[in-house]
């Protein structure tokens, strides 16, 4: 019985190191000071980082996908909260389908997701705009932010309104006072989620970039393919910080378990 | 509060986003029947008539199972370690990699695997190979990458079911006279089964559906159909090809998931809303 | 101050094929303490919802202080609510619960912060206002819920089974107090509770609900020593139901013989015609036990004896039929033993003839 739990704990540790090992060796990899990769790396360097941050492209390239990640998160939150507020009160004709259109995104294969979107942002003819990568990625992270959100609301004790109402508060004082401050750590979530899965996404951006308008992932792939240069072991550390800060903001104001526990 | 008829309008903008999704799908099927003289099935029959297409659909098939069966092997004890000792770190571990994009977790396995990577290095220096070994760009770069984006996934799936399982319930067992490994096999393994059964159907999927990594861990002859999907699109220009073997692609992944599902009912089929969903 | 009165005029309340609320009429008076008392699913939280405001009636009207409130929104009706889950807000500490309604009522905030601080004191939580919610033990909440929702002075206070979640020294305890800050404050209070006990203790008034009806209203006496339906004598304590059939009757009372032995009583209840058949129901602490051949009255064998402290319960076999037969404990009087025959006897005006449901 002894041997069971030191053998299970040495397998998760394994599988940990496992998971993490390409992470940190492309962290590892970006100090290299030579003009490819190389192990172990003969010193260490900052000159792939100055490459980067003084770059026009990549600079260019993740902004772009800030702003695309923001617009997404903050519109996509907000829909899916209308949604969800309805849905989660009253009776909805059909809600079941609804329910399953909003998760179709999670279950179609991606490749024929990113066709399908493909398809729609050609239909309406905006491929290779903003405009077109938003609406794709508007529809990618919608389940990511409905599931959060219908868990928030149905936590939310609906006695807490009616004891307000009885205490004087209008609908709209209601609102603001009671619903919103409730539900705040589901919206924040979702927001956050939804704009790092935005900020990642990569399989749908790639076949709706333009000539000069590319998401900094699509970037990274595209360099990869054509080029060994560290520079991109540079700004996939540069990603990592971010997500890193943005776990940590997460788990600071709504805590990480919400993923686990508002996963569908 | 109330919620009258007229609050229906709030479904409005989100109703529109799953038009302009089923728009885009739509479009997609007209696409892939579109023949030079009105409908066809051109397509299709281009598709199956080409042994090396064809090739690549069931090749994508057997990654597709590969990656999964050892994503389900190695998920669940991680699942069982992950909720013995429930611990903030072990959690982040598993939920940080699911954060970084998947270009940057391929482009790690590029580094570790490629000709000039820390394994080869390694082996090198060693001295126990003088030339760089071929890593990737075969069949075992792609389903070690695919295993390593998906595992994080799959353990959580179980973890999830594994959690709700009550204590009381082994120790029950144990009382009745059951042995740890009857009590795993007849206890726990039975009511973590609808968890393993999420994280198979949640693997296949995302194996089935994936591009990048198998275009970068993947050479010429491991094309997989969102790699094939990704060329006729991106390299070729044939929409029209694309979309049949985005369909064929939906159409596989419905029916191959199938089994996984049957076994989440079987599972459940003794619980409360098991034999409905 | 308002007078806290409150008409329920024929309200009717449906939900699909579901008569939640039937035809009910319900006068409360200004300031009093009237609980709404019946089986859980009758309808009770249904009716308080609907004096609230959350619950519009099919039919019928709702009137508080002669206004007619039917279709005003809750947040312009003279009301309070405690709810069974309390609902206190979990973002805001002990003092922004109690002033929340003060401040919508754009108090200023350093009048409402002395009136809370009055408010807690009332309820005994003197300084608790920087307390979060989820740092009060059961018992504090109770009262925090309370003083938030006493302290906009309404005019009617609805409390929907506010301490079904305490236990049972606690839930006491705050039986008296809630009573004695009702008579301190004025405040008309309609109380739910499906506790008969909780009912009693508290209430000026009851009404007993049944199945959407109200059976009865009056006082807690009225209630227990004149049940106006079998019902009603069942719900509220303990009783025995014996068939009998009419001699004759006035209104002074009724004469009955019983079914089976014959013996004849004079009971209370409306006038009921010669012959018919009734059910005569005797409360067991209204009967006594004496030694057989010491009167006249129904013999019977003890069954079964159970002491529960300050009295002791018999079961009698009379005639193949149980009767419960509940006897003050003393020390000195060690009572009769299972399988003694006994006389069982109970003072006239002890019994209460009520129509037969059975015909
Ligand atoms: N919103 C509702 N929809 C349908 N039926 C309801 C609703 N609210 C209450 N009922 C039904 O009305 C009846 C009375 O319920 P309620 O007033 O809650 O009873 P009580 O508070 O006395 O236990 C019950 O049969 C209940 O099922
Ligand atoms: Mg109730």
């Amino acid at each position: 019985m002894k041997l069971g739990p030191a053998l299970l704990t040495s397998f998760a540790f394994a599988a940990f190191l496992f998971i993490l090992a390409p992470i940190l060796i492309v962290v590892m990899a970006s100090f290299t000071p030579r003009g490819y990769l190389d192990f172990p790396p003969q010193g260490l360097s900052l000159k792939w980082y100055a490459e980067v941050l003084g770059s026009w492209v990549w600079l260019r390239a993740f902004m772009f996908s800030v702003a695309l990640a923001f617009v997404a998160a903050t519109a996509t939150t907000f829909i899916c909260f209308l949604a969800a507020l309805v849905t989660t009160r009253r009776r909805v004709p059909g809600k079941s389908l609804f329910e399953l259109l909003v998760q179709l995104p999670l279950l179609l294969p991606h490749a024929a997701l990113a066709m399908a979107l493909f398809s729609l942002v050609l239909f309406i003819g905006l491929r290779g705009t903003f405009m077109g990568l938003v609406i794709a990625h508007l529809i990618v992270v919608m389940p990511f932010v409905y599931s959060p959100i219908v868990n928030g609301l149905r936590q939310h004790d609906l006695s807490l309104e009616e004891a307000a109402m009885t205490l004087g508060a209008d609908p709209v004082t209601i609102f603001r006072k009671i619903t919103l401050p409730m539900i705040r750590p589901a919206l924040v979530s979702a927001f956050l989620f939804s704009f790092i899965v935005s900020f990642d996404e990569v399989t749908v951006s790639v076949f709706l970039i333009g000539v000069d308008l590319t998401t900094l992932p699509v970037k990274i792939l595209s360099d990869i393919q054509a080029s060994a240069s560290p520079a991109i072991a540079a700004v996939s550390t540069l990603l990592m910080c971010l997500t890193l800060a943005m776990v940590y903001v997460v788990n600071r104001f709504v805590g990480i378990r919400m993923f686990v526990e508002n996963r569908a | 509060m109330k919620f009258g008829h007229a609050t229906l309008l709030l479904l409005l903008p989100c109703v529109g986003l799953l038009i302009g999704m089923l728009t885009g799908v739509g479009s997609l099927v007209i696409q892939a029947f579109a023949g030079s003289q009105g409908p066809s099935i051109a397509n299709f029959t281009e598709f199956t008539s080409r042994p090396e297409v064809v090739g690549v659909f069931w090749y994508t098939h057997e990654v597709a199972l590969i990656v999964t069966l050892i994503c389900v092997f190695f998920s669940y004890p991680l699942a069982v370690f992950m909720a013995m000792r429930p611990r903030l770190i072990y959690l982040i571990l598993i939920l940080l990699p699911l954060m970084v994009s998947i270009v940057v977790r391929t482009y790690g396995w590029v580094v570790l695997l490629g000709p000039r990577g820390l394994v080869n290095t390694l082996l090198i220096d060693v001295g126990l190979i003088d030339r760089p070994m071929r890593l990737m760009f075969n069949t075992g770069g792609v389903v070690v990458g695919l295993v390593h984006i998906f595992i994080p996934f799959a353990v959580l799936s179980i973890l999830a079911v594994y959690v709700k399982i009550e204590k009381s319930l082994p120790e029950a067992a144990m009382s009745l006279g059951a042995s740890p490994f009857k009590v795993f096999t007849k206890v726990i393994l039975p009511l973590s089964l609808p968890g393993v059964a999420t994280a198979a159907t949640i693997v296949y999927l995302l194996t089935l559906g994936a591009i990048v990594t198998p275009l970068l861990l993947g050479g010429q002859q491991q094309t997989m159909l969102g790699t094939m999907i990704y060329n006729q699109m991106l390299v070729y220009y044939n929409f029209p090809a694309a979309s049949a073997s985005a369909i064929l692609l939906t159409a596989s992944a419905a029916i191959a998931v199938i089994p996984f599902q049957l076994i989440d009912r079987w599972a459940t089929r003794k619980l409360p809303g098991g034999e409905q969903s | 101050m308002p007078a806290g009165e409150v008409q329920v005029d024929r309200v009717m309340k449906r939900y699909g094929p579901v008569q939640a609320v039937q035809n009910v009429s319900l006068n409360v008076r200004g300031a009093e303490f009237l609980s709404l008392l019946g089986p859980s699913g009758c309808g009770k939280t249904t009716l308080l919802r609907m004096i609230a405001g959350f619950e519009t009636p099919t039919e019928g009207r709702i009137m508080i202080d002669g206004a007619d409130v039917t279709k005003v929104p809750t947040y312009r009706r003279p009301i309070g609510m405690v709810m069974q889950s309390l609902a206190l807000f979990p973002h805001m500490d002990v003092r922004e619960n109690v002033t929340f309604g003060l401040i919508l009522r754009k108090e200023s905030r350093a009048i409402a912060e002395r009136k809370a601080e009055d408010a807690l004191a009332m309820v005994g939580l003197a300084g608790y206002g920087d307390r979060l919610v989820h740092q009060l033990s059961g018992g504090q909440k109770q009262r925090v819920a309370l003083a938030r929702s006493l302290v906009t002075e309404p005019a009617v206070l609805l409390l929907d089974e506010p301490l079904s979640a305490l236990d049972l020294k606690l839930r006491q305890q705050m039986q008296e107090e809630l009573k004695r800050i009702q008579k301190r404050v004025g405040t008309t209070f309609i109380f739910v509770t499906h506790d008969q006990e909780e009912a009693m203790t508290m209430s000026d008034r009851i009404a007993v609900v049944n199945e959407g009806q109200i059976e009865q209203v009056g006082s807690p006496q009225e209630i227990y020593d004149s049940p106006a339906s079998l019902f009603v004598a069942n719900f509220v304590g303990d009783t025995n139901v014996l068939q009998a059939e009419v001699l004759g009757s006035d209104a002074s009372g009724t004469q009955v013989r019983l079914l089976g032995t014959g013996e004849t009583v004079n009971a209370r209840g409306a006038a009921f015609a010669q012959g018919a058949r009734v059910e005569l129901m005797v409360r067991p602490d209204y009967l006594r036990l004496n030694s057989p051949g010491a009167g006249t009255g129904l013999t019977g064998t003890i069954t079964e004896r159970t002491f529960v402290g300050n009295t002791t319960r018999y079961l009698v076999s009379v005639n193949g039929r149980e009767m419960k037969v509940r006897v003050p404990h003393s020390p000195q009087v060690n009572g009769f033993m299972p399988g003694q025959d006994v006389l069982i006897t109970w003072p006239s005006g002890g019994c209460v003839a009520l129509p037969s449901t059975k015909n």
